[in-house]
């Protein structure tokens, strides 16, 4: 294949963001619990199947989107992104509606991205993660809407100052960042309601 | 052996019409909205509503909701005022059958996608559930307080003092609550809601709900949720403490004591029975044999 190929979207679009959308709604419903999604079946390099799944289920020309410079290939992504989803990119992140966050080892800056005003706190961005797996890393306790009993998560790799995002919401509720977490074949979410600690 | 039949048999959608009849870029739009509503338990989210092929007021803010949700393999129950064989219920199943081909059922717990107008089945509802209500005033305080731009600042500031002003001028006028539905209720300690027209009786179930609960307001264009397993506390004085309604009677078919009753006025001279508004829970009943005064075996 050709560096100037462009892989293609869904080849169902209807029924693939249909299903997309429920996997997501499922996370964000039921904070750090998993669930399956199927992505796009070829992605460019850099960008996980379950992410661009997301992306094209969410994103279109009125959501701005920020990509993470640090993320690999962010050329290729770009062209795919904007060629499937419409969606303008921005290079400040504030101004997104969506963000890509990249695996590397930039700390993640929550203030660098809207958190929504008073009057309007669902004029936020929420970012999107990508991360190898939900079991291995370093194991948080979560509560809050969503969550019957205190729920174990320990999603990995994520950037330094990951949680330190995710505690800074409480402080912020009602306004704060949400969180879509992509694995390899599965999707997970921390919406701005979620607490850390039993 | 033979195969089950579902009450409906699946039925080919129209092919006129994208699935669910919304387009693409209206169910993206629809359902962003939805994720902020799910992070932000009781904020209303503003979204671009849709003229839909039925007036303001048929709930055309749920089917919305449910347009954005459903899937091929959902399976879709559709209540009126709890009842699914009434002219509203009847006409948004009929639309989504047309529109999608979705099987639909009149049992609770056989659907994993439920519309309502006005009511939560008395079934217990399972985490594998989604409860879309119509809404038609999404804002619970827009009677003691007109101006969209305070009312927006109000719920900013956690204000809701006015609120219990008019529960407690109830109190003064009535010597208890008179609000009887769109009873408010304050969702997961931060925003006051409305959970839409439903009666008091409802509210209790709508508080730590295994089902992930939707609402969608067409005309004012606006959509809120209650996430599951989430806190959802009717307004109330420690001295007037929240109660739900009672009756007297059971249901004069089925002869429930614990459903929401219906009064219906069945002569001139004022004969009255009382029955479950909830269709689904009375036929259950009675089909496992109980029987109410005026009801016959099944």
């Amino acid at each position: 294949m050709s560096a100037n190929t462009l892989h293609a979207g869904f080849v169902d679009p209807v029924s693939a963001s249909q299903a997309g959308f429920r996997a997501v709604l499922d996370a964000m419903a039921h904070p750090g619990r998993v669930y399956p999604l199927k992505g796009p079946a070829e992605v460019p390099s850099g960008l996980g199947r379950v992410t661009a799944g997301v992306l094209l289920t969410l994103a279109d020309y009125s959501t701005p989107l920020w990509i993470d410079p640090a993320i690999a290939g962010q050329e290729g992504i770009q062209t795919y992104l904007r060629f499937h989803t419409g969606a303008p990119m921005v290079d400040v992140p504030k101004y997104s509606e969506f963000a890509l966050i990249g695996k590397g080892e930039a700390p993640l800056n929550g203030d660098r991205f809207s958190i929504g005003t008073p009057d309007y706190p669902d004029r936020a961005t929420t970012l999107i993660l990508q991360v190898d797996g939900f079991e291995r890393g370093d194991a948080v306790v979560l509560t809050g809407p969503g969550i019957e009993t205190p729920h174990r998560f320990a999603p990995a790799p994520l950037p330094a100052g990951f949680w330190d995002v995710v505690r800074n919401n409480a402080a912020l509720f009602p306004l704060g960042l949400d969180i879509i977490l992509c694995g390899p074949d599965s999707v997970a979410a921390l919406p701005r309601s979620t607490r850390i600690g039993g | 052996m033979t195969a089950v039949q579902s009450e409906t048999p699946r039925a080919e959608a129209d092919s006129g019409y994208n699935f669910a009849y919304l387009d693409e870029q209206t169910k993206r739009m629809i359902r962003r909205a939805i994720l902020k509503a799910v992070a932000i338990p009781g904020y209303q989210v503003p979204f671009a509503s849709r003229e839909m092929p039925m007036p303001y007021g048929w709930g055309t803010g749920g089917v919305q909701v449910t347009a954005a949700v459903i899937g091929s393999d959902d399976v879709l129950k559709v209540i009126d005022q709890g009842s699914d064989d009434t002219t509203n219920a009847v006409s948004i199943r009929s639309f989504f059958v047309r529109t999608t081909g979705v099987e639909t059922t009149e049992k609770t717990r056989d659907a994993t996608l439920i519309q309502t107008r006005h009511r939560v089945p008395e079934t217990p509802l399972s985490e594998d559930q989604i409860l879309v209500y119509q809404v038609p005033i999404p804002e619970p305080l827009r009677f003691l307080e007109p101006r969209e731009t305070e009312t927006r600042r109000m719920h900013a500031l956690e204000d809701y003092g006015l609120m219990h002003v008019k529960l407690y001028e109830d109190i003064a006028h009535h010597g208890h609550i008179a609000t009887t539905y769109a009873y408010p209720v304050k969702v997961a300690g931060r925003y006051v809601m409305d959970p839409s027209p439903t009666p008091k009786f409802d509210n209790p179930k709508m508080n730590h709900s295994p089902a992930l609960q939707l609402f969608g307001a067409g005309r004012e264009k606006r959509i809120y949720a209650i996430p599951p397993h989430t806190e959802v506390v009717s307004l109330d004085f420690e001295d007037h403490p929240f109660e739900v309604q009672q009756w007297d009677n059971a249901c004069a078919l089925c002869g429930a004591t614990d459903s929401f009753l219906d009064e219906v006025i069945m002569d001139d001279a004022g004969k009255r029975m009382f029955v479950c508004s909830d269709s689904d829970y009375c036929e259950e009943r009675r089909a496992a044999g109980h029987v109410g005064e005026e009801g016959v075996p099944l």
